[in-house]
């Protein structure tokens, strides 16, 4: 073994890391070795220098300085939650009015009924030419169903769309609620808000 | 029975007074810590309670099967390491640049002790990364795998700083003429 590789041994032993075989080995090193006994005065002699170190002490009250920077910091945060909570609730109202749109629509004459009664209107004054009527009658007849057909496929994106909006605001509530009931048991609320 | 740091997290995360009692465990421990990678003992007390402060708001994120004080060490040395480059910068800025041991509090004051005076500048021409691990070896009393937590490196890493840093120091001193 090289040196080097005793430099190593030497910090371990420092540590009290060393193993009794590793300890045997350093030591028989060191009775042939006056580089690696020097060394090993040095780094320990550095060792303990290091950690004779006076330990030095916060002044008494330090703690409630601390907590005193920790108070601060509430109203921040429940400010924060509270604007996250606005956030939510303006979602919530924005799909409740997706939900009621296709109610609104529904209160007028929807144009699919009037289309209808228009047909039938043109079908009982031109009797005589009932096959030219037919064939309008059916035209109307699909673009009554594709009408239908366009203004439910709408309705059901409103739907859709409201509800989603609906479940992340809920979901926003929830999180707001949870971290108030947090916040209650933690004794923030009533004095943060004064602050806030 | 001494609560745990990590019960302490969970009620704390509840309970902000619980925090109090983490607090007064680790503040002396984070003090001095940060005062001898820093030297000033004035700017070590804003440091330490910044840590505390980050600590508390990173609380949420803190994993719970990680333990607690090699998190907080690493917050304390990331703050020592961001404190010594704004002083360089500064330094920089201003042209003036002025020793660590320079700027003392009371406690530097009251060391009054030559031997102390010396031992703390030898520790602090350390370059930062071999200073880190050294103190935390020594004043903090962390194993390797703690320093290697702390400061998110191999074991391997700390092992071989660790070692340069003692004969780096062992140089300073005696260029402090406090060894041979």
């Amino acid at each position: 073994m090289k040196c080097d590789e005793f430099t190593e041994l030497i910090n371990l032993e420092i540590d009290g890391l060393l193993t009794a075989h590793q300890t045997e080995k350093l030591h028989s090193h060191l009775h042939s070795c006056p580089e690696c006994v020097a060394k090993r005065v040095a780094l320990r002699r550095a060792s303990r220098q290091l950690a004779a170190l006076k330990a030095v002490r916060l002044p008494p009250g330090f703690h409630r300085m601390v907590m005193a920077r920790i108070e601060e910091l509430a109203p921040e945060r429940i400010a924060h939650f509270g604007r996250n909570a606005l956030i939510g609730a303006v979602i919530g109202v924005l799909g409740f009015l997706l939900l009621l749109l296709p109610l609104l629509g529904h209160s007028s004459t929807p144009p699919a009924e009037l289309s209808v009664s228009q047909v039938e209107t043109e079908v009982e004054s031109d009797l005589p030419q009932i096959t030219p009527a037919v064939d309008d009658l059916t035209n109307a007849s699909v673009s009554i169903f594709d009408s239908v057909l366009q203004n439910t496929s709408a309705v059901r994106v409103e739907f859709i769309v409201g509800t989603c909006l609906i479940l992340v605001s809920m979901w926003a509530m929830f999180l707001y609620l949870i971290d108030q009931e947090e916040r209650t048991a933690a004794g923030y609320t009533a004095k943060d808000r004064q602050h806030a | 029975m001494r609560p745990s740091d990590e019960s302490l997290i969970q009620e704390a995360l509840l309970h902000r007074e619980a925090f109090t009692e983490l607090v007064l465990r680790y503040q002396d421990k984070i003090y001095n810590l940060v005062y001898r990678m820093t030297g000033d003992a004035e700017e070590s007390k804003d440091l330490v309670q910044e840590t505390f402060v980050r600590a508390f708001t990173a609380l949420r994120t803190f994993q719970q099967d990680a333990r607690f004080s090699p998190w907080l060490y690493r917050i304390a040395v990331n703050q020592c390491i961001n404190y010594q480059k704004r002083r360089r910068e500064h330094a920089l800025l201003s042209e003036d640049i002025v020793p660590d041991t320079n700027s003392r509090g009371p406690e530097a004051t009251a060391e009054q002790n030559e031997t102390q005076e010396r031992v703390q500048k030898a520790v602090l021409s350390l370059p930062q990364e071999y200073r880190a691990v050294i103190l935390l070896r020594h004043m903090s009393e962390l194993s390797y795998q703690e320093i290697a937590d702390t400061l998110q490196m191999p074991l391997g890493t700390v092992k071989v700083r660790l070692f340069r840093a003692r004969e780096m120091l062992h140089e300073r001193l005696v260029e402090e003429g406090m060894s041979e």
